[in-house]
């Protein structure tokens, strides 16, 4: 009997630990939570779904991407937000400079301290515009064309902290009037920064 | 949400990665009876299958590009491959297809499960992640036709190596369904998560030879976060495959270790020619993930190589069996040749190669060296009782000198810790020695919440287990688990990994904490002396 109440209490010991670990999985708040912090969801949970993927993982934008072939040619260099610029790399020919620093960010390092001041996002400021043309010199003198991508799309909330969306209005203006715009639909805008320098 | 989100995909995913290695795997079984014992459950058929065609494919792709053919062609070779290999199935092998003899429903309701779960959340990150590095690489595999040039794919830089069997599989399957990457990679996270589980169901069978207790692990598994384990969501990045071939490996492991660990070498060896099934599939299994991502390769003969050293000294203890040092079979030969490696990797690596890194402090390695000097020297050769437990002794001893002990407290008290530099938390008690060259893996790499309190309950559990029903695969879990604790406690053990390897992430080294399998087994052992009032102490 004694052996029996033993292996009871054992066993409902450990059945408690794995209910308490496995808690994650289940708790609808941790999935508020986390999207609330710009934490990643990794574990799966009961209350989480497409819905979150389908805007912040980028599904939405797929055939708007496509269409991106029609202009953005194999090996062209895209600058565009960080969100973005994965979502075009994953789908198109192209290169990108703007890439995360587990992705060898210091390699880039003249276009890093344009994208992370929010310099690129003020370019009707003179000194951001001189610093931009600078580059540009550098790059195309390599005979490479770098296109500006700007995501207009809505309900990522990748984009939402990122000055090249959440800016994006004063952006595209802006841009119109400095470069040339290659194309438009009905999440991106597309400009030609090579054509600065023609 | 449509309710067949990338039905399409699905549909591909079901033709290209299990299809022709499901008909592969039928002719095999026809044609060796070995293979055959070893895939009688349905789990490992499964994954032979998805291994098998993941190779077929690769090689078709590596024809291809040889050949300058377009990628999207490749359907034709693989249509003609199907017709080919149904007509023989369907002619010789019939009575290998049925395979519902090998179907444990109540598992086949665990996988549905977890598909619909996955199906639904779906495996893209709400983040920036590594994934969208492995599907820019199989997008640049796809636009070249090319499984070999494609190391300037994200920036135009050159990338990292990373071995590219998963990536070409991707972009085959672009190629030839139209679908984007993201919906590709977004549904085969709900495949690649039924594959985690079906490979440590088997992993468990492999070592308990019990099914009650493998599906409490594979349940388990899907249950107690951390460290890999129900990491579901990530199912579809390579590291993730190559897990689930991790398990399945060592399922086979358990097999061919069983035949051959009381055989002298001569017999061993005569007996795997005789039935080659498991050690044939064994390779192809380690070839797999050598080409997915390489890491998992050490893992296994980590793994290995301290279910060993565990065996040795419990049978000197336990049994009085010396495993070390009696005649020379296959698997003492398999278990001298890794401690050689891992000698020759250390020394060659670290006073070879970084010798200009650890001039100045080259005392950092020496405890390991010595670590490793000891284990030869003790399991080695014969030696007299008094020596051994004198050597087993300071080696113990030199273990624990070893051990980063404020680390461990910060375990339990994550403010202990000192502020993360880059993406290692810094050892504590060592913190300023050799320049700062000393690591130790942040508790927050899905660590502390995998080895708290499950994880250490779990390495108890199976020093209990084995203390009293003497079960090997209750070892093989505690000297696995035991294994994870001393490299992320030890600075000198994890910088000496981390550096003879030049890998960032030697924490994943923490998958072998195989403590779902012992909880799982407590499970299943205490639920049966409960309900059904008789044990067994079924064991590998």
């Amino acid at each position: 009997m004694l052996r029996k109440i033993l292996a009871a209490a054992a066993l409902l010991s450990i059945i408690t630990l794995v209910v308490i670990d496995s808690r994650i999985h289940f708790s609808s708040e941790s999935v508020r939570l986390k999207s609330e912090k710009f934490s990643s969801q990794k574990n799966w949970n009961l209350f989480f779904d497409q819905s979150y993927v389908y805007y912040s993982g980028g599904l939405n934008l797929l055939s708007d991407i496509r269409e991106l072939n029609s202009v953005l040619q194999r090996d062209d260099i895209v600058v565009s937000d960080i969100a973005t610029s994965y979502y075009l790399v994953a789908n198109l020919p192209v290169h990108i400079v703007n890439v995360h620093r587990h992705h060898g960010r210091y390699r880039f390092e003249e276009w890093s301290e344009i994208l992370d001041s929010g310099r690129i996002c003020r370019l009707s400021q003179g000194q951001n515009l001189k610093e931009l043309d600078a580059i540009l010199a550098r790059r195309l003198g390599q005979s490479e064309s770098i296109y500006l991508v700007i995501n207009k799309s809505q309900g990522n909330k990748n984009l939402v902290r990122d000055c090249l969306s959440s800016n994006r209005g004063y952006l595209i203006t802006t841009a119109q009037a400095l470069f040339e715009q290659r194309f438009e639909n009905r999440s991106f805008v597309v400009f030609d920064l090579s054509s600065r320098s023609s | 949400m449509p309710i067949f989100f990338h039905i399409e995909a699905h549909l591909w995913i079901l033709y290209t990665l299990l299809g022709n290695g499901l008909l592969l795997n039928f002719l095999l079984r026809r044609v060796s009876k070995s293979y055959r014992e070893i895939t009688s459950p349905l789990e490992a058929q499964v994954l032979s299958a998805f291994v098998f065609s993941l190779l077929i494919n690769y090689a078709v792709l590596l024809l291809f590009d040889y050949l300058d053919f377009a990628f999207g062609n490749i359907i034709y070779v693989l249509v003609m491959l199907t017709t080919a290999l149904s007509m023989v199935v369907f002619n010789y092998c019939r009575e290998q297809m049925d395979i519902v003899k090998s179907v444990s429903w109540i598992n086949l309701v665990l996988y549905l499960i977890i598909f619909i779960l996955l199906f639904i959340n779906g495996g893209l990150i709400d983040q920036v992640s590594d994934a969208w590095w492995h599907m820019s690489k199989a997008n640049r595999i796809a636009w070249e036709s090319s499984v070999v040039d494609h190391g300037r794919h994200l920036s135009g830089e050159i990338e990292r190596f990373y071995p590219a069997l998963w990536h070409s599989n991707l972009a085959m399957i672009r190629e030839l369904s139209g679908q984007g990457l993201p919906a590709i990679w977004n549904a085969f996270t709900a495949w690649g998560a039924v594959f985690k589980a079906m490979g440590f169901y088997l992993l468990g069978l492999g070592l308990f030879r019990n099914r009650g207790v493998a599906f409490a692990g594979a349940v388990l598994f899907v249950l107690l976060p951390g460290i890999g384990a129900s990491y579901l969501r990530v199912s579809a990045w390579p590291s993730h495959l190559s897990y689930a071939i991790l398990f399945f490996a060592l399922y086979v492991f358990c097999n061919v270790d069983q035949v051959t660990k009381d055989r002298s070498l001569v017999n061993g060896i005569k007996q795997l020619l005789e039935q080659p099934g498991p050690v044939l599939l064994l390779i192809t299994l380690l070839i797999a993930i050598s080409m997915l991502h390489l890491f998992e390769l050490v893992l296994f003969f980590c793994s290995v190589f301290a279910f060993f050293v565990a065996r040795s000294i419990s049978g000197f203890f336990v049994t009085n069996m010396d495993f070390g040092g009696r005649t020379l079979n296959l698997n003492r030969l398999v278990y001298r040749a890794v401690l050689a490696v891992f000698f020759t990797a250390a020394i060659i690596r670290l006073y070879l190669i970084e010798y200009k890194e650890f001039a100045d402090s080259p005392s950092m390695i020496m405890l390991p060296l010595l670590i490793l000097l000891l284990l030869t020297v003790e399991l080695m050769s014969k030696q007299t009782i008094f020596l051994r437990i004198a050597l087993g002794l300071i080696l113990a001893l030199l273990l624990l000198a070893s051990l980063d002990f404020q680390h461990v407290y910060a375990l339990f008290d994550a403010s202990y810790s000192l502020p993360r530099t880059g993406s290692f938390e810094r050892p504590l008690s060592s913190d300023g020695w050799f320049n700062e060259k000393m690591l130790l893996p942040s508790w927050d790499f899905q660590l502390r919440q995998g080895l708290l309190w499950s994880g250490l309950f779990g390495l108890f559990i199976s020093a209990f287990l084995f203390w009293f029903s003497r079960s090997e695969g209750a070892l093989f879990v505690f000297s696995n688990s035991m294994l994870v604790w001393l490299v992320c406690t030890s600075p000198y053990i994890y910088s000496w990994i981390t550096e003879a390897l030049d890998y960032h992430s030697t924490w994943r080294i923490s998958l072998l904490s195989f403590h779902q399998l012992a909880l799982g087994a407590a499970i299943a052992l205490l639920s049966r002396s409960l309900f059904m009032d008789k044990t067994e102490s079924e064991q590998c």
